[in-house]
């Protein structure tokens, strides 16, 4: 068993969700888990990781904007003065950017989006999905040191009181080669690869308007709205909120479809949901075969009944 | 500018995908290969900057089989100005380490500004190639782009994380990895494809550009399997207020999320 290093993502000072169900892995299959925090606020950040039960806290408080170069700086100390042997972290845009980077100085190996990872016989072994999720993959990292971030949603966080040792870090930062200058929120809407339930629309959804009852429950549902392809690329809807293929891949509880076909590259991204409901006109429709309760229905019609219920019990 | 783009053969998006009898690699027999979806729009970005950027060089690169010079040719028809075909029979089997490894001493003695990549390439789905390479040559990097301009020496783009767009500024050299909404990838031209057609497809080994003895695996595959297939559950058809109230029972009993 072996020291376990979490990156600790945190966005205009607030940790992100998934991050902690990193830090609930590394205690169940590591010795210690140490968790990395990077910013101005670190300290503010180690209090309230003390819920989750992290054995040390590091942070770094010195670098101002996010930069891929700087942060791998932090993570490369952090891993050599943990003697970490294991480095974990949630599949994110951040940790995706600057992590692999890390791994590879290190000639280490990383599997990313993760399902499940365990140590057999002394060898971090990870379950992936591969070919859009239309393959499952085990991989055994074979480097001194193995990389691996996982899918959010997967482990859920959970709540273990530790009084962790809060240290410093000293690290040089570079002058970076790249570096965020600003972020643009195009909203404070919840992201489909972190959402718990994901209301989604496709072809059947007819127009941008059409997104409206979909939008609606999921706020409801405190969940996000998801999209086909077709719908994104009939600009109905951003490509944020595309699942599947060249989209993205979601695990979520509840996954409703919305007059979505469900071809294959869809099919590949959302299947692993919990549960599947799908609402559609075509009888014939694939989603069909993979949903858990399918209606037959026209979604203009279902949804209000439906979002007139919920409202009842959420009123 | 001398702008590089890698560029991957995969299996087509639309087919379904079998384990062969190792079963530890996916049975290639039945498949034909496309370019991975990604790669189009960092074809397509490395092809509009040269035309805003007089006396731009773009090279297309892939690494792959014989087969895979047929991507390098698709490419020339869009109108990339040099390819080099980096010939692997077991490219299928190396894992991202190794693949960025083989990129980046590819990199080593080239002068170039702008290294293009899809962000991820369909069959592993890691997204961690881009990176390493920047780790590897230590030049800056944005992934998940989805805007970007050059002024002078440096990039400015705009990137894709949860929720929100992050504006980046980098210094070239750069990595650049493309994410949809980039641009809109062009087609082959019929005038491009009958020149692509004489042209000569540069090929190396991948032992000219890095000893085999550096290639060592950070993973290693020890079963590929197809996820056990769903089965349809209970449909139903009928007035929408009965659907509804059916629908939201079993929100309520079974999912217990409402």
């Amino acid at each position: 068993m072996s020291n376990i290093l979490v990156f600790v993502e945190t966005r205009q000072g607030k940790i992100r969700k998934s991050s902690l169900e990193a830090i609930t892995l590394a205690k169940k299959i590591g010795s210690k888990a140490i968790a990395l925090v990077v910013d101005a606020d670190a300290d503010k950040i180690a209090t309230e990781l003390k819920e989750y039960g992290p054995d040390a806290v590091y942070t770094v408080k010195g670098i101002k904007n996010y930069s891929p170069d700087a942060y791998r700086e932090a993570l490369s100390a952090a891993i050599e003065k943990s003697g970490a042997k294991i480095v974990l972290a949630s599949q994110t845009a951040m940790a995706t950017d600057f992590i692999p980077a890390a791994a590879a100085k290190l000639n280490a190996g990383m599997v990313t989006d993760a399902l499940e990872v365990k140590i057999d016989g002394g060898k971090v072994v990870t379950r992936k999905p591969i070919y859009a999720g239309k393959v499952l993959a085990d991989y055994a990292i074979n480097s001194d040191i193995a990389f691996v971030t996982i899918r959010p949603n997967v482990y859920p966080a959970e709540s273990a009181a530790s009084s962790p040792a809060v240290e410093e870090l000293a690290v040089s930062i570079p002058v970076p080669k790249a570096e965020a200058k600003e972020t643009k929120s195009a909203s404070d809407e919840l992201d489909v690869s972190e959402a718990d339930v994901i209301i989604s629309g496709g072809r059947g959804v007819k127009g941008p308007e059409g997104f409206e009852p979909l939008k609606e429950l999921a706020t409801l549902l405190g969940g996000a709205v998801g999209a086909s392809r077709s719908a994104v690329d009939s600009e109905w809807i951003s490509h944020q909120h595309q699942v599947g293929q060249t989209g993205k891949t979601v695990s979520p509880v509840l996954y409703v479809a919305c007059g979505i076909s469900g071809k294959i590259q869809h099919l590949a991204g959302m299947s692993s949901s919990k549960y599947i409901i799908a609402i559609n006109k075509d009888a014939e429709a694939p989603i069909f075969d993979i949903a858990d309760f399918g209606i037959v229905g026209d979604l203009f019609q279902v949804l209000p009944e439906l979002t007139k219920k919920v409202k009842e019990v959420k009123g | 500018m001398n702008i590089f783009v890698f560029v991957k053969h995969v299996p087509d998006t639309e087919a379904r995908i079998k384990i062969d009898s190792s079963g530890k690699n996916i049975a290639t027999a039945d498949i034909t290969f496309m370019d991975s979806p990604y790669d189009e729009f960092a074809v397509e970005q490395a092809l509009l900057l040269a035309e805003a950027n007089e006396g731009s060089v773009v090279t297309a690169v892939t690494i792959g089989s014989e087969d895979a010079k047929q991507l390098l040719r698709d490419n020339l028809a869009k109108g990339v100005n040099e390819v080099v075909h980096i010939n692997s029979d077991k490219f299928g089997q190396f894992d991202a380490l190794t693949t960025a490894k083989i990129i980046a001493a590819f990199l080593k003695d080239k002068e170039y500004d702008l290294v293009l990549f899809g962000n991820k390439a369909y069959g592993a789905d890691n997204s961690l190639v881009p990176s390493m390479v920047a780790g590897l040559l230590d030049v800056a990097q944005i992934n998940l782009v989805t805007k970007m301009e050059i002024s002078g020496k440096s990039v400015k783009a705009e990137r894709q994380v949860e929720g929100m767009t992050e504006i980046m500024e980098a210094s070239m050299p750069c990595v650049i990895s493309a994410q949809k909404g980039l641009n809109e990838p062009r087609m082959k031209s019929l005038k491009g494809i009958m020149a692509a057609k004489k042209k000569e497809i540069p090929s190396i080994s991948v032992g000219d550009v890095i000893p085999e003895s550096e290639l060592t695996m950070g993973i290693e595959v020890l079963s590929l399997q197809n996820p056990a297939a769903k089965e349809g559950g209970k449909k139903f058809e009928g007035e929408p207020v009965d659907a509804a109230t059916e629908l939201f029972k079993y929100m309520r009993e079974e999912i217990k999320i409402v």
